[in-house]
């Protein structure tokens, strides 16, 4: 059995402490990652003024432990003091502390010192204005793991992650833009084109671009984009999740304490309720200047009447009513993709069956909630 | 009772554990503990239930029956924030879509408050221990096998747990490999004080560097033995001998009539 003596006052109190003594950085107490984020902040300020062509004993004679984190990172502060062409050494090790040195190559001497090289005014002046924005980083950091110290250190895993949110709406609208804008174009275009006959035989052409322009704001735009949407994103998310069932990766990420809910069903329905109805902003323009088209070439309007017309038909109403339908697609969309994904169980084929069924299924309730929203907007005089 | 119970409570302590889905009984009545600093194998011919047992372990799936006890803690509620160890799965199961320097990342950017270059030197240094330092940028899908399961290693590593469960580390990996991975194994125990639990099917793997195994029986599904696997090799018991005796298909249709 492997445990030393040492390892056992793991429970105790934070006793580990860095002291900077000339050319010698002193290290006393078990270094554990619990601590790590105030031993980095002092270990960093201990090594803040050591100039090039010195050498630094890191002193680990008064550790009893050290953890694996806290050697990596003692390994790191050896390099960046190296690279700034000084020299440090971890010196008199105990006998656990020098075999996990061993593990994380501690005791190998770091590769050329790269800060040695001889630079250009520019460089230096650079470097120089670099290394005083690192130190005042460092001293806020130190400040910041400080406080935090104070209030128990560690803290939870981030409910939102909004960063993974943004790499999302970017994703997913950049995939879909490419269809939904020339999709759109082509039905405005269709629309007005199938009515276009009617309208002037009843003398009627002003009401094309009523017609284009309310039907592609209320519906056909949210519906199409919703389906385009359904097609890529909602695909890509049961897919994506299903293999991360069948690879164990959602049994990893529960293994690290993480939600798989939180952390990959929340993003993707943030990042959908927000792309569609962005999408249908741009969708709504490109939907009527397909049926402008028809208006110009096949009615004998001009390009300002046709605007005007449109502009005193479609109502904000038209377009807000349109734009709350594709939120709630994007949220249908969304949540109907994950729990194919989740729902996966077995081999790669039920991967594809799954994938399919998020996007027929998506589709059919994007159909449903159009409909039950037309009903509720109806009802309240809309 | 066991003696070295009484100094210190078991880091995992496994009792009377039935593991299976409703009707579906995969393993009965299995009984063991591990002790703080062990390294514990489990061992059983293939469809024996070693990944399922590790899994109810874990607190991935609910037992059937019986108690587990994991770091004092009781059996994990995996929904209660980080548990008190690391898991390396037998696929790896690293994170298809992120570099394998942010595999190792994750779980330091998630637990503590680490500024992001300190972050980043642990998870250099993780990974220069399974010697995979040059792949920091790499993704899981540019990786042979063998590289996948030490990055693995390297995750459940991350944030220094006491406690770690291998499945199958060195499954499938050339014997230089092999013995590479032992070696980590021995030296995160001994330097580290690191307790831990593997699956393998490597017996000479087992005499080197396993304190005690725990042997499952696929037929009878329940532990066929606890213990020194030094001792259980010249157990005089048939069943636990074939074991760790295992004949060739071939010599055994030769052997005598």
């Amino acid at each position: 059995m492997g445990t030393s003596s040492a390892l056992d006052d793991s429970h105790g109190a934070v006793a580990s402490a860095v002291r900077r003594e000339g050319d010698c950085i002193r290290l006393s107490g078990a270094l554990r990652t619990r601590d790590a984020t105030v031993l980095w902040a002092a270990l960093r300020e201990a090594a803040r003024d050591v100039r090039s062509g010195t050498r630094i004993e890191m002193d680990m004679s008064a550790v009893p432990a050290v953890d694996g984190d806290v050697m990596a990172l003692l390994v790191e502060l050896r390099g960046q003091i190296a690279a700034r062409g000084a020299q440090a050494e971890l010196t008199r090790m105990r006998q656990p502390v020098a075999k996990l040195a061993q593990l994380y190559a501690a005791d190998r001497t770091p590769v050329a010192a790269r800060g040695a090289r001889q630079e250009g005014l520019v460089a230096q002046v650079g470097a120089a204005t670099l290394a005083h924005v690192a130190h005042v980083e460092q001293a806020l950091d130190f400040l910041g793991s400080l406080t935090l110290a104070g209030f128990g250190g560690k803290r939870r895993s981030r409910a939102v992650r909004w960063g993974e949110i943004v790499s999302l709406v970017e994703k997913t609208g950049a995939e879909a833009m490419t269809i939904v804008l020339p999709v759109v174009f082509v039905v405005g275009f269709i629309f007005a084109y199938a009515t276009a006959d009617t309208l002037k035989q009843l003398g009627q052409r002003l009401l094309s671009p009523t017609m284009v322009g309310r039907a592609m704001a209320r519906d056909v735009a949210p519906v199409m984009t919703a389906f385009i949407v359904a097609g890529r994103s909602g695909a890509g998310f049961a897919a994506e999740i299903g293999s991360m069932k069948i690879d164990h990766e959602i049994d990893a990420l529960r293994t690290f304490g993480l939600q798989p809910f939180a952390w990959l069903v929340v993003p993707r329905t943030i990042a959908l309720v927000l792309v569609v109805p962005a999408l249908v902003i741009i969708a709504n323009f490109f939907g009527c200047a397909g049926g402008a088209l028809v208006g110009v070439t096949r009615l004998g309007l001009t390009l300002p009447v046709y605007v005007h017309a449109l502009r005193s038909a479609v109502s904000l109403w038209d377009v807000g009513s349109g734009m709350i339908k594709s939120a709630a697609f994007g949220l249908a969309i969304a949540l109907i993709a994950c729990q194919q994904g989740f729902a996966v169980s077995g081999g790669p084929e039920d991967v594809g069956r799954r994938t399919r069924s998020a996007v027929v299924t998506g589709m059919f309730f994007v159909v449903v909630v159009d409909a039950v929203l037309t009903v509720i907007y109806e009802s309240f005089g809309g | 009772m066991e003696p070295e119970r009484v100094a210190s409570r078991p880091i995992v302590d496994v009792r009377g554990l039935t593991i299976g889905w409703g009707d579906r009984v995969v393993t009965r009545d299995v009984t063991f503990h591990v002790d703080r600093g062990e390294v514990v194998a489990i061992l059983g011919e293939s469809g024996s239930g070693k990944t399922t047992l590790m899994r109810f372990i874990i607190g991935l799936e609910q037992p059937l029956e019986g108690v587990v006890d994991v770091a004092g803690r009781g059996h994990p509620d995996l929904e209660q924030g980080l548990p008190p160890f690391g898991v390396m799965f037998q696929s790896g199961a690293l994170f298809g879509s992120m570099t394998v320097g942010d595999n190792v990342r994750l779980p330091l950017r998630e637990w503590t408050d680490l500024p992001p270059d300190a972050i980043t030197a642990i998870a250099r240094g993780k990974l220069r221990t399974v010697d995979l330092e040059d792949a920091i940028d790499k993704l899981p899908a540019e990786l042979s096998g063998g590289m996948v399961r030490r990055a693995a290693i390297a995750r459940a590593l991350a944030l220094d747990p006491e406690l770690v469960f291998l499945d199958e580390p060195s499954a499938g990996l050339d014997p230089r490999t092999e013995a590479e991975i032992d070696d980590l194994i021995v030296t995160l125990n001994r330097a580290l004080g690191v307790t831990i639990v593997m699956i393998t099917h490597e017996l000479e793997s087992v005499y080197r560097i396993a304190d005690r195994c725990v042997v499952l029986d696929a037929r009878s599904k329940s532990v066929l033995a606890v213990g020194d696997p030094r001792r259980m090799r010249d157990s005089g018991d048939p069943r636990i001998h074939a074991f760790f005796h295992p004949a060739p298909v071939s010599a055994r249709e030769r052997a005598p009539r």
